[in-house]
């Protein structure tokens, strides 16, 4: 339970808000490579609560500028791709990728006035299939040579969806390892063949028990919360028998995202980022330590729930995500379907536009989230003091991140302590693009 | 934050705090201070940010260069030794206590 005014001071984002400033000094997801590769390629993105226009001009370079336009605020975002930047169709301004005006036609012949225009531009660099903004002051930080990064593209595959609530509780159900064992449950097991690109659904690593097994049997996880360099990680055991317990390692990566086993191929790295205060999208990269990414059968599977162009689920609160009774009673946990993406939405939508803090109370499984807003008010803190906050690294510390490893196995119960680190190994070995980087 | 004390056209003053780095357009728009127009947002093109400096000041501010030296040629009310745009004044800490005469027309 917090004050109203805490929760205030890490949930909102706006300009000039404490924890927008401090999310405001990392790169940030802004779209999927995929929403540029239409006929015109030009969108309008919002992120913590500003307008920006995003658009790749005729030689393929990529802008970001805001989306009124400095003539008289008209939008940016329905304007001609022509003459090597983006025209403001209301009187015709001309501006480029780094928004520098270029034209102003209705003025006289001689007019300077374009020279003295300047439209604010923003940094943009793709990757892995998300284009990334950087919209704070000086230079951003390096991106960490982490899997989802340096995987090659072949391996990766990037996916967006939309929520409607706050950035913030769509963080911490992403570090709640105890919530997959009741809202995620459900009461048969499939066929765990059928499962590719799904989460929850597949065997876990080193046994043949399907995870939806697992996490309905036993449900009463044991949960520990390190620290590590680039956030937290968290370590949740679920004993079989004597001889097994189950081990899956999640991470939190600050400030925003977190990195999470979804099968014994694949990992998941997602971020939440804020539209503005009471909408946030997730931005996912799924990594294949196996053979290549099925991108198109990744792709089919979300499209099956989110409704381009905007990425919003069919499944909301307008229509009570599905809800029906039969099911609820004798399939699933919630009644809402098998995909769990809608789980995981309803939970956290239903929570409020942003959710009331100083009504909650937070038990043990909760520790992980404890230990996240700590490391969050403190980095808010240090920024407001103008001081360093984690993974504001240069490219020589970049360099020396990995993984994180992140897994899901079964593990002998005597050796869960360095099972991860073993798991994570062998797939490692196995795998052609991460062998290469292994040092020992 | 800096002071600026305008002086309006009726004769009073409006005293205003400002961020270093701004300038004094942008602090008097941001303020509604009125009687400064300032129609081109600041890009030396329109010199409806006509002031006049009081003169205590005016020895401390840089030179306008050749832009806001062809504009202010041009500006609507008369045109004095201590006139200046206002959008081309970025406010620094040793013009704590500025004091800026708004003139009497900018049109
Ligand atoms: S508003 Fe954009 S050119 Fe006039
Ligand atoms: S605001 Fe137009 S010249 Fe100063
Ligand atoms: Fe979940």
């Amino acid at each position: 339970m917090i004050s109203a005014e805490q929760n205030d001071f890490i949930t909102r984002v706006g300009p000039g808000t404490p924890a927008g400033a401090l999310l405001r000094r990392y790169w940030q997801p802004i779209a999927l490579v995929e929403e540029l590769e239409e006929k015109r390629p030009v969108r309008a993105v919002r992120l913590m609560g500003q307008d920006f226009v995003l658009f790749r001009d005729e030689k393929g370079e990529l802008g970001l500028l805001d989306r009124d336009c400095p003539h008289r605020g008209a939008d940016l975002a329905f304007g001609r791709l022509e003459d090597g930047g983006l025209r403001c169709p209301f009187h015709g301004w001309l501006f480029d990728v780094k928004g520098t005006c270029l034209e102003t036609p209705a003025e006289p012949a001689g007019s300077k006035l374009c020279t003295r225009i300047k439209q604010s531009a923003y940094p943009v660099v793709e990757k892995s299939g998300i284009i990334f903004a950087y919209i704070g002051e000086g230079e951003p930080p390096a991106f960490p040579a982490f899997d989802c990064f340096v995987a090659p593209d072949t391996h990766v595959f990037a996916f967006k969806g939309l929520f409607e609530c706050n950035w913030l509780q769509a963080l911490e159900v992403g570090i709640d390892p105890a919530h997959a064992s009741y809202l995620h449950r459900f009461f048969q097991d499939e066929s765990t063949e059928a499962s590719y690109g799904k989460q929850f659904r597949g065997a876990s690593n080193d046994s043949d028990m399907p995870i939806t097994k697992v996490l309905r049997e036993f449900d009463r996880p044991d949960i520990a919360v390190e620290s590590a360099d680039y956030g937290l990680r968290l370590t949740s055991l679920r004993k079989l028998s004597e001889e097994s317990t189950h081990v899956r390692v999640t991470n939190v990566v600050f400030p925003q995202a977190f990195v999470i086993p979804m099968s014994s191929e694949m990992t998941i790295s997602q971020w939440h980022v804020p539209v503005d205060d009471t909408h946030c999208y997730w931005y996912a990269i799924f990594t294949s330590f196996t053979g290549p990414v099925n991108k198109q059968q990744m792709r089919d599977q979300r499209l099956e729930l989110y409704e381009l162009p905007d990425y919003t689920s069919r499944k909301n609160k307008r229509n009570n995500y599905g809800y029906n009774i039969d099911e609820q009673l004798n399939e699933t946990y919630t009644g809402m379907g098998n995909d769990i993406n809608v789980h995981d939405q309803w939970a956290i939508e239903s929570q409020g536009p942003i959710q009331d803090r100083t009504r909650e109370h937070l038990g043990t499984t909760d520790k992980g989230i404890i230990a996240y807003r700590r490391l969050l008010v403190s980095a808010i803190e240090a920024t407001q003091a103008g001081q360093p906050a984690p993974m504001l690294i240069n490219a020589d510390q970049a360099a020396a991140f990995s993984g994180p490893p992140s897994i899901d196995g079964v593990s002998p119960s005597d050796r869960t302590a360095t099972y991860c680190k073993d798991a994570d190994r062998k797939r490692r070995e196995q795998s052609s693009w991460a062998a290469a980087r292994l040092t020992d | 934050m800096p002071t600026i004390h305008f002086v309006l056209k009726d004769g009073n003053t409006r005293s205003v705090d400002a961020p270093i780095g701004q300038s004094v357009m942008e602090a008097a728009i941001l303020n509604n201070v009125r009687g400064i127009d300032a129609e081109c947002g600041g890009c030396a093109s329109c010199a409806t940010c006509h002031v006049y400096v009081d003169p205590a000041y005016f020895e401390r501010l840089p030179e306008p260069d050749d832009m806001e030296r062809e504009l202010l040629e041009g500006v609507a009310a008369e045109r004095r030794p201590t006139s200046r745009l206002s959008c081309q004044i970025a406010l620094v800490a040793e013009l704590d206590g500025l004091v800026i005469h708004v003139p009497a027309t900018q049109a």
